[in-house]
């Protein structure tokens, strides 16, 4: 418990960390207050192609549904998926990275599915299964978690492959423990700073590879992401030749882009406090 | 009580073209019940290596190793664990022995939970006990060994080895990384915990006047090979070994210096060991290999020119 006070005092002297903690809690609670926070249901239908008023903030698209709100409860969808896939490919990788960290053989078999996933591009070949795929909310979280744990596996590994030759598992051991003791008491809470970390890389990936896709038109199209809002706003003929483009497709850029940005910020002062040797390099 | 028969464990490098280090080549001794055998050598002799595999921490490639009339080497896995907090290790490093985010009364708790058999207040108990007589304060018990001294914290490491009640010890220069005044408090608690508790000890060191302190026999230790084993006395007055001579020397005439280092002796194929650095050796020492001769009251030599 003090080292996590003393670590969250720390993180307190990282401008970018707490402007990315900010950004994100921001998020976060209008994520999770959606249906308190929007003006209207998102689905419901009013005039369409409203410019900017006090009715409609952010006004509405070509079927009238209010833009303002399809952001806000677009916002749950996408921290949804980000945040589940990688909640779920980094309790695999770990899995994973630990047995394959600790026992050679096992490792050297699995390292080498890992190396075949590493080898391939992920978004090309995501685009390719997806389009064969039903896109579906469900599908997508399926494939990204497929091509995601590997990374997490790979890192966590390399960490247990250093750790597992301390003296005080060594120690352990002689003590009469079992491999799986090992692992859950002396081994695993060395690696959970890496974990966190894989943790906020991996939803970063997730966002910008469901953006990507929904744009492209792979994405679920009942469920409002913004990749879904920028998909159609896109596909409206004269997005570009009229004003509207300023409230219908920026605006979940700018989320996407926001998103990102405190992802990376919080990643990297993570980072630069777990990892002592980049201690004041890369200070910004 | 430990008896070790011509014990072996090579590493092989190479994927194309295997080449095998002998770290440890063929090592056999014996220790007493209570007795402690100090084994000197220079590093990267295998001392740690042949330490690691008699605990089966590292698994031999050949030999024996007879613990109170147990093969451990045939035993498995399981066997093997039941059997192992009888003997321990002390480790050079200290503050790397220790879980950096255990509690230094968790740590040596720990055993005492593995064993099982105690309740929350008995191990209590237990913890504050061991911390005692280590010479720690009970205060101890809530830091972590980031906040203890390298002396300190290889107290705690003996109060965690005393938890199980081992019978063997092995200590793998438990000092080598300490302050000398701190050193010698570590060696002096060392020697009472072994007359208090009959320990059986394997002292690893390359410092020869620690070794003399803590053992009542010593073995000389190069290029994987035991090449001298005799009671400190035996050893000190009347080492026969040419590699032995230069290690306890005061100061070394000119016909017992040797020279180059361990890397230019790593091929070798047969004859002895010691020969591209011996000051006596002869023609023959390049083709024979020498074998342990008795020359009396336990004292064996592994060399050409004594027989």
């Amino acid at each position: 418990m003090r080292r996590i006070i003393a670590f969250l005092k720390e993180y307190r002297n990282s401008m970018p960390g707490l402007m990315g903690l900010g950004i994100m809690v921001f998020f976060m609670v209008s994520a999770i207050f959606a249906p308190f926070v929007a003006p209207y249901d998102p689905h419901q239908m009013y005039k369409p192609l409203e410019h900017p008023n006090s009715d409609h903030l952010l006004g509405t698209n070509d079927i009238g549904q209010d833009i303002l709100s399809e952001l806000i409860y677009g916002s749950r969808v996408s921290l949804f998926i980000a945040f589940f896939v990688s909640a779920v490919s980094c309790i695999i990788g770990t899995a994973l990275g630990l047995l394959s960290g600790y026992y050679e053989r096992m490792g050297f078999f699995l390292m080498r599915i890992v190396d075949g996933f590493l080898a391939i591009p992920r978004l090309p070949l995501i685009i390719v299964i997806v389009a064969f795929l039903r896109p579906s909310i469900w599908n997508l979280i399926f494939i990204f978690i497929l091509f995601g744990w590997p990374f997490t596996a790979r890192i966590i590994r390399s960490e247990v492959l250093s750790l597992r030759n301390r003296p005080y598992v060594d120690a352990a051991r002689m003590l009469g423990a079992r491999d799986f003791y090992i692992l859950g008491r002396h081994i695993l809470p060395n690696v959970v700073p890496l974990i966190i970390v894989q943790l906020i890389i991996e939803a970063r990936h997730v966002i910008l590879a469901e953006s990507g896709l929904s744009f492209l038109g792979l994405g679920d199209p009942t469920a409002k992401s913004w990749g879904m809002i920028l998909h159609y706003a896109f596909e409206y003929p004269t997005i570009f030749i009229s004003e509207i483009w300023k409230w219908w497709m920026l605006p979940p850029g700018l989320c996407i882009t926001f998103t990102i940005l405190s992802l990376m910020f919080i990643s990297y002062s993570l980072e630069e406090l777990i990892n002592p040797r980049l201690r004041g390099v890369t200070r910004v | 009580m430990i008896e070790v028969e011509n014990l072996k464990k090579y590493f092989s490098t190479g994927i194309l073209r295997k080449r095998h280090i002998k770290a440890v080549n063929g090592v056999s001794f014996q220790i007493e019940r209570g007795g402690t055998l100090g084994l000197v050598g220079e590093s990267g002799c295998g001392k740690t290596t042949m330490g690691k595999s008699l605990l089966r921490l590292i698994e031999p490639t050949a030999g024996k190793i007879i613990f109170d009339g147990i093969d451990l080497v045939q035993l498995k896995k399981k066997e093997l664990r039941r059997l192992r907090p009888r003997m321990q290790m002390i480790f050079q490093d200290p503050d790397a022995s220790l879980n950096p985010r255990m509690k230094i009364g968790d740590s040596i708790a720990e055993p005492l939970k593995l064993q099982g058999g105690l309740n929350k207040v008995e191990i209590k108990e237990r913890v504050l006990e061991l911390i005692e007589t280590v010479g720690l304060n009970p205060e101890h018990v809530n830091r972590y060994p980031y906040q203890l001294s390298g002396g300190q914290n290889q107290r705690v490491v003996l109060a965690r080895v005393l938890a199980v009640n081992p019978d063997f010890i092995i200590a793998d220069e438990p000092t080598s990384s300490l302050d000398v005044s701190v050193q010698a408090q570590i060696l002096n608690l060392m020697q009472d915990l072994r007359r208090e508790f009959h320990l059986t000890l394997l002292f690893i060191s390359h410092d020869l006047e620690v070794v003399r302190h803590m053992s009542d026999r010593i073995a000389v230790m190069y290029q994987g090979k035991i090449v001298e084993i005799g009671s400190v006395n035996e050893i000190f007055d009347g080492a026969r070994h040419p590699y032995t001579n230069t290690l306890i020397a005061p100061v070394l005439s000119e016909d017992q210096l040797i020279y180059g280092d361990m890397k230019n002796a790593v091929d070798y194929s047969s004859g002895c060991v010691f020969y591209q650095r011996c000051p006596f050796s002869a023609g023959m020492c390049k083709k024979k290999e020498p074998e342990m001769v008795d020359i009396g009251k336990g004292h064996w030599v592994l060399c050409n020119r004594v027989s």
